[in-house]
């Protein structure tokens, strides 16, 4: 496999304000080259521009937009911990107003990006990403004719990876995309109009169960969804703004974290999105098939230590169990680092966790949602 | 002059089917070629995808069976076949929802369903004990069902499920489309006989 790295830090130069055309750069590659060999690794912190390709991304950054300006003055934005009512039955569109969902924060601002520009740039990629002909990201509904049917499949599974490693960047990103295609999915012609007329005809009203005859149409159902999304998107931008002001780590992991259950919720929680889709389209007579079968979706999880700067190592209970009875040398003990942070567990998992001073702890973990990790000496 | 047009049989199939059709509803609960029990109270088998459609096939085929086979058949033969047919129905469908009960599991951020396996591999069987059973070595292992359960009992475990959801639906074609195909016949004799 050929790694790409993409480095943006130069000793001495500030690539900061690049950050942004650099995440769009190496999305669109890695997107591209999503179902080859290449494997495409962006760092942003702490590396310089020492390889040929590191340097050639760094080129292509520059030449894709002259070198902005940085952005010295605190942007007027903070982070809202409200979560978000994700009611759209009740609520409506219209509910969302960014403007007010990020009070003024003086403790969060930092001298970064126009979180806003840089909002700008992951929309307008996810939206490229979401119609792409080729090769899609995701696609989390597709309508297809079989026969005289219709099918929707539903597809209730995330992204692939991005590549992205360690970047935060992903998460918004990728949800970013998801909304976009599903956005896509729902324009699609073939939702709005009425599908398997035969079926209209054949079907006798005498004959239908009662609360049947009341069908929605596709413009009140679309408005419902697209509040759904809008609230989702809402997430996603607070999660930008969270990266380019927040400075505290924890800070950071806490809010991406939040955002994320979130989305998940207004997605796939009973009577929200996805319920809300396949209650349209059985409704008007569509076959709805859940592609299910594949891996269990685990959940995405923050891990926080206390003090801050332990690595963490993980290890399944059960292979633990294996080790344990086998009685193999600890050393040689397959731990697998978390170097992803909110990393995706399911289950019960073994601990270890090291702190530079060299103080650990260990134990047992089970993680059955979203809450953080907490790893304390 | 008002002459009747000559009715083939394939047209009194499409009329079957159409009483079907509208029969099928209070049963299932949604439209009949899609059983949309699946969807609607959850209970179809994890595997595979597309069950909507492999059960609607196998629901036409019965009603082409039952029609191409049966349609002359008198009424006890009709009554003893739906009897016979509704018994094996509660039959099968009572095992398959205990081995969907016994056999799949809900996880994940999701909430999907899997299917389980019967046959636990040889290298987890010696950690089973009273205080870590399969169900803890299946949380242990990221609820990935082949790292606990031999492939092949996976496998069959799915088939299984699947065969026993079939045979239901089969079944319940066969009781609707016996009865319907009966009651049209009669139907069709009384004008016949001008009765």
């Amino acid at each position: 496999m050929t790694a790409l790295l993409l480095h943006s830090h130069e000793p001495g130069v500030d690539l900061e304000p690049l950050r942004g055309n650099v995440i769009t750069l190496a999305t669109h590659f890695a997107l591209q080259h999503a179902s080859s060999n290449l494997e495409v690794v962006a760092h942003f912190e702490d590396i310089n521009v020492s390889n040929l390709a590191g340097l050639l991304f760094w080129s292509l950054a520059t030449a894709a937009q002259p070198l902005a300006a940085p952005t010295i003055s605190a942007p007027n934005y903070g982070i809202d911990h409200t979560p978000v009512a994700i009611n759209c039955l009740e609520s409506g569109p219209g509910q969302i107003h960014p403007g007010q969902a990020y009070p003024r924060n003086a403790k969060l601002m930092a001298q970064r990006r126009d979180p806003n520009e840089v909002w700008r740039e992951i929309k307008s990629l996810a939206e490229q990403e979401a119609v792409s002909p080729s090769q899609p990201f995701i696609q989390p509904l597709t309508i297809k004719i079989v026969g005289s049917t219709i099918q929707l499949r539903i597809k209730l599974e995330e992204g692939g990876d991005l590549g992205f490693g360690e970047d935060p960047y992903q998460l918004p990103i990728k949800e970013q995309i998801l909304i976009e295609a599903l956005r896509h999915a729902l324009a699609d012609r073939q939702f709005q109009s009425s599908p398997q007329p035969d079926i209209e005809q054949n079907r006798s009203l005498e004959a239908l169960p009662t609360g049947s005859t009341k069908t929605s149409t596709y413009a009140n159902a679309n408005e419902r969804w697209q509040c759904y999304l809008d609230q989702a998107q809402h997430l996603v931008r607070q999660m930008v703004v969270a990266l380019e002001t927040v400075t505290d780590k924890n800070q950071l992991k806490q809010v991406l974290q939040e955002a994320k259950t979130q989305i998940d919720e207004i997605l796939y929680s009973h009577g929200q999105l996805f319920d809300s889709i396949a209650n349209y389209a059985d409704e008007h007579h569509y076959i709805v098939v859940y592609e299910r079968g594949g891996s269990v979706k685990p959940f995405s999880v923050s891990l926080v230590s206390i003090p801050d700067g332990a690595k963490v190592w993980l290890m399944t209970d059960l292979v633990y169990r294996k080790q344990l009875i086998v009685r193999t040398d600890p050393t040689q003990w397959p731990w697998r680092e978390i170097v992803q942070n909110p990393a995706d567990l399911i289950g019960k998992y073994r601990y270890i966790a090291r702190w530079p001073d060299g103080r650990h702890a260990e134990g047992s973990i089970d993680v059955t949602n979203s809450n953080p990790l907490r790893f304390q000496p | 002059m008002n002459e009747k047009p000559h009715r083939t049989r394939m047209d009194e199939f499409r009329s079957t089917l159409a009483d079907y059709k509208s029969i099928g509803p209070w049963a299932l609960g949604g439209t009949v070629f899609v059983p949309l029990a699946d969807y609607a109270i959850r209970l179809g088998p994890p595997w595979p995808d597309g069950l909507a459609i492999i059960t609607s096939i196998v629901e036409l085929l019965v009603v082409l069976t039952v029609f191409h086979f049966w349609y002359r058949s008198s009424y006890k033969r009709a009554s003893r076949r739906m009897l016979l047919a509704i018994a094996l129905l509660v039959g099968c469908f009572g095992v398959y929802l205990y081995l969907n009960s016994l056999f799949t599991f809900t996880a994940g951020a999701n909430a999907a369903k899997y299917v389980k396996g019967y046959a636990v591999r040889p290298d987890v069987a010696p950690l089973i004990t009273a205080d870590f059973t399969v169900d803890d070595a299946l949380a242990s292992s990221e609820y990935n069902t082949e790292a606990v359960w031999t492939k092949g009992s996976i496998a069959v475990m799915r088939i299984i499920l699947l065969f026993l959801w079939l045979i239901s639906f089969a079944l319940l074609s066969m009781t609707i489309s016996s009865f319907v195909i009966y009651h049209r016949r009669k139907r069709a004799r009384s004008i016949g006989n001008g009765t």
